[in-house]
């Protein structure tokens, strides 16, 4: 699963929202008619006696923000900027674990891509408005009207009591400010519920439109893709496939491929399973004649393969077969010729005792 | 004598007669917005005269009684349904062929307070409004 790409594009689309939060929110005090002092001062004065300041601190500082600003529209688009320019981080991170739950974790560069140009896209215009903000709030700043933030020290008024100094922008209808908070509240309640039913009918959808997911296995490897795993033509192919089938291989009618690689043989099937280390080979030839022949050839071949000091050999003459095995510290190799059919095999060392079961369980290994 | 299922129904049915709750509050509300009441008028009226009971009170004044009573007795009830749950698991030890209808009660539980919990979320805020000409 490429998650290296993936978590490189959410750590840069975090950078780029704190960058753009550390921007834009210069812009969203001066509607509130405060500077980045005031907001400081404002934070470590009700910090006191708060354990837990560094979680709630935008939970305090935006409503403070939007009663200083007298709920004017620039405060709120102005927040509204704020919010949208830490949407492409949110939205990578969703499409993305989609994606890569799709399968088309190729493309989410692609994603990340369009995702840094919607960030600049929004920062540029946020920072187009907080210009224009910046040039209507810069005669408030300078003249008497600012004064800077003072922590209350006496509480006994109430503080709730005393209203907020005018800010720069016009105040808005007070009516209209909680008709606005009450379709935003509501909205965001539909939203929660299409959310909900969006994660709920996913599932459900997936399944009936047959989209894969993780769940599926993945493709064979690209060597043999040309060979479906189908049941073989001969009987004695078809036992061995079904029984490799059942001991958990994907064994691979791969007659084409075992023909090229032993040119000059000819052979009525061939079976192929190379898995994690182990590779099987099961011949069937159309003359048993070959079929010696090429069992001598493969046995020189193992015993250059697994080429190792020591190699403990053993070598059966039953009255039907004829095995040579060779268990050196690196693996476990074996050739197996029975009448005209070849089992050819190799296999790391943790797979050894498994394969000296498998062949005792085919009546080939009499002891192990 | 199989007590597993027994202990099952009466955990999960703790959790929701606790948690339950929380997603059926909202019929408790409009059943004092069906009377015109928001939550403050209700807490004022709770102060001055803390005697009377809410939900007579609530009858007397409402302007649509059926509707009030109605949104009350789905929240009395929606918060007694886990009890009852709890009471039908004792029987399970003893009737192992009930486990089935035990297991369709969870279940059907666990369906009933989420589609509570997103309709309350969907109904509570037009219906409050309208019935109290107030947000919230």
């Amino acid at each position: 699963m490429p998650v290296g790409p993936f978590l490189i594009f959410i750590f840069a689309l975090s950078i780029l929202s704190y960058v753009s939060n550390h921007i834009l929110y210069r812009y969203l005090y001066m509607t509130a008619g405060v500077t980045f002092e005031d907001v400081r001062t404002y934070l470590w004065s009700t910090a006191e006696g708060n354990r837990y300041g560094h979680r709630s601190r935008q939970r305090r500082l935006w409503p403070w923000l939007e009663v200083r600003s007298g709920h004017s529209n620039e405060f709120y688009t102005m927040s509204r900027y704020c919010n949208l320019c830490n949407l492409p981080a949110v939205l990578y991170t969703l499409a993305g674990v989609a994606m890569i739950v799709v399968r088309l974790s190729d493309y989410i560069w692609v994603l990340g891509g369009a995702m840094i140009a919607l960030w600049a896209i929004l920062t540029l215009l946020g920072v187009m408005y907080g210009k224009r903000i910046q040039g209507e709030t810069a005669d408030y700043f300078d003249s008497s009207r600012y004064k800077p933030y003072q922590p209350e020290t006496d509480h006994s008024s109430g503080p709730y009591d005393q209203p907020p100094p005018p800010g720069p922008f016009a105040a808005g209808d007070p009516e209209e400010v909680e008709r606005r908070r009450f379709r935003r509240g509501y909205a965001r309640n539909i939203l929660v519920v299409i959310v909900v039913l969006v994660f709920l009918a996913f599932p459900i959808l997936s399944r009936k439109l047959a989209l894969p997911t993780v769940s599926t296995p993945p493709k064979a490897s690209t060597a043999v893709s040309s060979q479906r795993p189908t049941s073989a033509g001969t009987s004695e192919a078809q036992t061995m496939y079904d029984r490799l089938e059942q001991e958990g291989f994907r064994p691979l009618n791969a007659l084409g491929q075992l023909s090229d690689t032993y040119p000059g043989i000819s052979l009525s099937d061939g079976i192929l399973v190379d898995e994690e280390g182990m590779h099987l080979e099961y011949l069937v030839l159309t003359e048993e004649s070959q079929a010696q022949s090429l069992a001598q050839g493969l046995k020189n071949q193992l015993a250059d393969l697994v080429a190792a000091q020591n190699p403990q050999t053993t070598a059966e003459f039953e009255d039907g077969y004829t095995l040579y095995a060779q268990e050196t510290e690196g693996g476990y190799g074996v050739v197996v010729q029975d009448g005209a059919t070849i089992l050819y095999a190799y296999c790391p060392q943790y797979d050894t005792t498994w394969m000296k079961w498998f062949l005792h369980d085919l009546g080939y290994l009499s002891s192990f | 004598m199989d007590l597993s299922l027994f202990i099952i129904n009466t955990i999960i049915c703790a959790m929701f007669w606790l948690v339950g709750r929380f997603c059926c509050a909202w019929l408790g509300r409009l059943s004092e917005a069906s009377a015109g009441q928001t939550l403050r008028d209700v807490e004022q009226h709770a102060s001055q005269s803390p005697q009377e009971k809410i939900f007579p009170w609530l009858m007397r004044i409402s302007p649509r009684p059926k509707r009030t009573a109605l949104f009350h007795y789905l929240f009395r009830f929606l918060t007694t349904l886990p009890l009852l749950g709890m009471v039908f698991g004792i029987t399970l030890p003893f009737v192992p062929a009930w486990e089935v209808y035990a297991r369709y009660f969870l279940n059907t539980m666990f369906v009933l307070y989420g589609v509570v919990f997103l309709l309350g979320l969907l109904l509570f805020d037009p219906l409050h409004y309208r019935w109290t000409g107030k947000y919230r």
